[in-house]
This record gives C-alpha cells, structure tokens and sequence, in this order.
C-alpha cells in the first residue's frame, strides 16, 4: 500500500477512538509491532485531540481531516484542523517540576516521544507523524 | 467491548476502580465523572487497578491528576496499581511516576503504607 487515504470527521472527542482503531487495525494488517502501533495510536490520539479541542474547538461546522499512507517500513499520518495553528516550538516542558501537576500539556511530548518524526507546516494547524514498522521482541 | 470499562468496589474502608480498555479524549468524561464521584464523598482510600488498561493519552493523565490532587486535598489517598509495558511506560516518559504512587499489584498497594 502506498496510496494516501483519506478521511474527514466532525469536531467531537468521541470520534478520536473510531479513528485511531481503524488506522490500528490497518497497521495490524500490515505486520508493523505490537509497540508500533500502541506508538502510533498514542500519538494520533493525541493529534485528534489536540486538532479537535485546540484547533477547531470543538466547533461542530469544523472538520478534521485525517490521511495516511503505509509504505514499506512505515507509516506516515498527517492530521489537519480549521484553526488559526499554534507556536509548537515554544510549548514549556510538562516534566518541569512546576508543571508536573497540572492536568493538561503532555500531548506534543508524547508524540514527540513515540514517534520517529514529527512535524508541523507553517501556520500550525497540520501536524505530520511518522513511525517505522518495528520488530517484535522475542519472548524469554 | 466498550472503549472503557468502569467498575467500582467498597472493602474494608479501601475503594478500589477497576479500569480497562482505552483512556483517550473520547472516553476521560466517563473517567472523569466515575473518580469525582469517589473523590466528591471524600472517600478515604481509592485504589485504581489499570492491569486491563491497553491505552492513556495525556487526556487520561490530566484526569488521574486531578483525582489524585483531590484526594490528597482532602486528606484521602488515591493509588494506582497494575500498571505494565507500554502503559507504564507512558506515566515514566510524562515523569508522573514521580507524582502519583504506582505500585505492582493490588495486594501491594493494599498494603503500602502511607507515602
């Protein structure tokens, strides 16, 4: 598979979970390892999250749009929203001992975390994930 | 399945949540919701087993949080227990294994003394 595929959903938290089970499922299929694709869901979790409550606030008019594409040793996912974008290179580090209790701010950390790239186009609003394949360890 | 399953125990004074399944921005309400119902009654010691847990997004987190600054605001103790693989490897990389009190087992945090 090599083709990007698309979707677009509305702006409600509950349909994070839809799609992150069937990006999982694809990946599945695909052969990529039971921690690629804890990764990958995880992080695009967090990217819906962030476009849906961030980004389009939630509005019900505004839509994110999802597209992946699986080539040989990966997956590359790009999730946009309708918002104005945001300053991703001046987030402050939830692990701060300052920080450490507030309830929010660890999204972009974790994505940033599991996957093997993460960017972001100039205005903000469309983040671009990327994760390899992995291998599975052996069993002891 | 459903995403997240929710069920809630009283024991001996100790209140223990069982939780399994997905913790995303899809499912925390219902987190959210079940924990400050326990925290609200100011119950004095909730222990959360999350073996079952296969997924937690910082939406999860954020919700254990405040559960657990809750609890300790009102004197209560809020713990989480079974945490394994890639889920616990989740709370190390945020470092809230350094805020919350995680421990192996139920039988662990049954008996851990006060932090």
């Amino acid at each position: 598979m090599d083709a990007w595929h698309s979707l677009k959903i509305p702006s409600i938290p509950e349909k994070i979970h839809d799609v992150e089970a069937s990006v999982a499922e694809v990946l599945e299929e695909h052969d990529f390892s039971g921690n690629a694709i804890f990764a990958v869901r995880l992080a695009l979790a967090e990217a819906l999250a962030n476009a849906i409550k961030h980004g389009n606030r939630q509005d019900p008019d505004k839509q994110v749009s999802v597209k992946f594409r699986i080539e040989n040793s990966s997956v590359t996912i790009s999730v946009r929203d309708e918002g104005e974008g945001f300053d991703y290179n001046n987030l402050p580090d939830p692990t701060a001992p300052d920080r450490l209790e507030l309830p929010s701010g660890r999204g972009v950390l974790l994505m940033r975390s599991y996957m093997d790239q993460v960017t972001y186009n100039d205005k903000g609003n469309e983040v671009t994930i990327v994760k390899g394949r992995g291998v599975e360890k052996c069993a002891q | 399945m459903k995403p997240l399953e929710i069920n809630t125990e009283k024991a001996e004074g100790v209140t223990f949540v069982t939780v399994s399944g997905y913790i995303t921005a899809s499912e925390r309400d219902d987190l959210d919701t079940a924990l400050e119902s326990l925290t609200d009654e100011h119950e004095k010691f909730i222990i959360v087993d999350l073996k079952d847990l296969e997924l937690i997004t910082s939406d999860g987190l954020g919700v254990l949080i405040r559960a657990h600054k809750a609890a300790v605001e009102y004197g209560g103790r809020f713990v989480l227990c079974g945490l394994k693989g890639n889920v616990l490897d989740v709370f190390r990389m945020t470092a809230l294994d350094k805020v919350l009190q995680l421990y192996d087992s139920v039988d662990a945090a049954v008996n851990s003394a006060p932090a």
